[in-house]
Formats: C-alpha cells, sequence, structure tokens
C-alpha cells in the first residue's frame, strides 16, 4: 500500500451565504418585474414593529394595494392583530419555528398563491432579533430598522451590522422618551458613527407622532 | 449558528463535487464587521458538523481588517475601530467599506483515499 498521502486542497472561494443571496436576488427581480415595493422591518423583539403596522397600515390602505408576512418562532397574533388593524389588507404569519430569521426560502414560500402584480406594496416583519437577520437577504427593496425609547442609546454600538444593513432608523415609543430618559441625541451619534449618514425618524404608534411624515417616507 | 450550518452544507457540497472524502480542514475569511464573532462561530461550526462529513474538521478562520474609502486623506485606510468607522489617520467618516464584511468559504481540505477506501490517519493526528 502507499504512504499515507497530504490531504488534498480544494479551492472553493464562495460566498457562505451564496444560496440565500441567489434567492433573494431572484425575489428581488419578481417584485420588481411585479411593481411591488418591499419594505422589511427589522428590531429587537417587542420595539414596535407590530405596531407601527397596526398605525400604518390604516393610514395606507385607502392609497395603497398591501399585504404584510410577519415572521415569529411561534404564534399567529401578530397577524391577528394586523388583521384586526387593517382588514383589507392580507396578513400571513410565517411561524419560524426554531430559526431566529427568516430567509429568502421563507419569504418565497409564504408568497404562493398571492398576485404580487395585485400590490403595490408587501411589508415583511422580520423575527425580533438584532443579530441573525443582518445576514439574511430577504429581496426587499427597503429595510427599516427600529430603535425603541425603552432600549437605551447604545443598541446601534453593540449590533452594528443590523443598522449598517437598514436604510432608515424609527425611534420608536417616542411617547415615553421623557419617562425612561431616551437621549435621541446621543442614540442618533451612535447610528451616525455605525452607519454615516443614515436618516433617522422618530415616531409614536400610539401618539401618532411623526406617523404622518412616515407615510410620506413610502412614497420617496 | 444558522451561518455556520451554510458552512457545512457548502463544504460538504465541495466536497461532493471533487468525489466526496473526508473533510479533514475548512478555510474561511471573516470579516471583522460581518457581524459574525469567530470564537461563537468556530463553536457553532464544530455543533452543525456532526455526523457528517465535516465532523471534526479543523476550523480555519481567518480574520478580515475592515477597510474602507477615506474622502479626506484620498485613500483606503482602517477605521478607529471595528465598529467606529471614522478614519484611523484623518477621523472623517469613512465611505464605501473595501473589505470587513466578509464570510466565505475559501478551501477546504479533503483527506485522501488509499486504495483500500480508508482514509489516511496523517491529518486525523494533526
Amino acid at each position: 500500500m502507499s504512504e499515507a498521502a497530504a490531504p488534498r486542497i480544494v479551492a472553493v472561494r464562495e460566498r457562505i451565504l451564496k444560496a440565500n443571496d441567489l434567492r433573494a436576488r431572484r425575489l428581488r427581480a419578481r417584485f420588481q418585474a411585479a411593481g411591488t415595493g418591499v419594505i422589511s422591518l427589522v428590531s429587537s423583539p417587542g420595539a414596535g414593529k407590530t405596531a407601527l403596522l397596526e398605525a400604518l397600515l390604516p393610514r395606507m390602505a385607502e392609497r395603497y394595494r398591501m399585504a404584510v408576512l410577519v415572521g415569529d418562532l411561534a404564534t399567529e397574533n401578530d397577524a391577528e392583530r394586523l388583521r384586526r388593524a387593517a382588514p383589507a389588507v392580507p396578513a400571513r404569519q410565517i411561524a419560524t419555528g426554531t430559526v431566529c430569521h427568516l430567509d429568502a426560502a421563507m419569504v418565497e414560500r409564504a408568497l404562493e398563491g398571492w398576485a404580487l402584480a395585485a400590490l403595490d406594496w408587501l411589508w415583511i416583519e422580520n423575527v425580533g432579533n438584532l443579530v441573525c437577520p443582518a445576514a439574511y437577504d430577504l429581496g426587499e427593496q427597503r429595510r427599516w430598522v427600529l430603535l425603541s425609547a425603552t432600549e437605551g442609546e447604545d443598541k446601534p454600538s453593540k449590533y452594528p451590522a443590523i443598522f449598517q444593513g437598514a436604510d432608515l432608523t424609527l425611534f420608536t415609543k417616542m411617547d415615553l422618551a421623557g419617562a425612561v430618559g431616551f437621549d435621541a441625541a446621543a442614540a442618533r451619534a451612535n447610528v451616525q458613527a455605525v452607519r454615516p449618514g443614515m436618516r433617522v425618524l422618530e415616531i409614536s404608534a400610539r401618539s401618532g407622532a411623526g406617523m404622518d411624515g412616515l407615510a410620506a417616507e413610502i412614497g420617496r | 449558528m444558522a451561518v455556520a450550518m451554510a458552512v457545512v452544507e457548502g463544504a460538504l457540497a465541495a466536497a461532493e463535487r471533487e468525489g466526496g472524502g473526508k473533510i479533514a480542514a475548512v478555510h474561511l475569511r471573516i470579516g471583522a464587521v460581518s457581524g459574525v464573532d469567530r470564537e461563537a462561530l468556530a463553536l457553532a461550526l464544530s455543533v452543525a458538523a456532526e455526523g457528517t462529513g465535516a465532523a471534526g474538521a479543523n476550523w480555519l478562520l481567518t480574520a478580515v481588517a475592515a477597510r474602507a474609502w477615506c474622502g479626506g486623506c484620498g485613500a483606503v485606510r482602517e477605521p478607529v475601530a471595528d465598529y467606529d468607522l471614522r478614519c484611523g489617520d484623518c477621523g472623517a467618516w469613512l465611505e464605501a467599506l473595501r473589505t470587513g464584511r466578509e464570510l466565505e468559504l475559501t478551501a477546504i481540505e479533503l483527506e485522501v483515499r488509499q486504495a483500500g477506501g480508508a482514509a489516511t490517519a496523517e491529518t486525523e493526528a494533526a
């Protein structure tokens, strides 16, 4: 028998999330062909993604045809909240089981049976998580990251990747900013440090402050 | 963990294309601002590889420093810190990142099968 050989080295050189990126690219092309605008929301759990949509969808429902995909590990709760808030807007829950983020394949499956061409806007509410969703392209055109006043100013410094991958930052629950001592200027500086030039809007889904400005954002 | 599973899948697929065999080592390039912690990833990789042809492989993770274009200096510079994207030289906000976001599978090492089909012991001892 021959002597033990050295291992054979095989060059691969591929991006680790290539399969997801390819699928996301296909989705993006489909959305564009259908003329559907797609905005995804990312944040930590409880930062107000669902509350934001509950406030925003009724404001937009007369002008636009919309639908929502909402991801959570379990339950239909968020989809049910959104159906109550905006009965004309179809909402589908994606239950991810143990997976802490949405990926392009989940979005693709959840879209089955929906005619994209009949939608002006598709909203995708990601699983509440500031880490894993950053690495997964869903084929969306815009990604908004939410930071609630109750979370404190330093989340952008602690979880920079999610801010670097977003197009717009929303400071939510600003009606509570005074009560919890949220320093919006400091939070803005932290956002700028990790993502120079990022725009920030301050809103409150409960009081309605900033919501009209946000609705106008859709037309940009 | 999901990233680790994607790495293992990619490595197994590459091994398959090469005719199969046990994977002795996997080479990865991980950017400093990719959002992936190298130590956490190394641990997740060994777990994700259990029961596959990559079980027990050496995970060789190379760090890639963040570098970005600085308009102030007119050159590619490194930032003050990984997640403080100001120029380390002049302090201006850096523009597009040139390196640092990598998550790449660069190579795999396959144990060479002998005539009898058994894997060599040399790499397992390494």
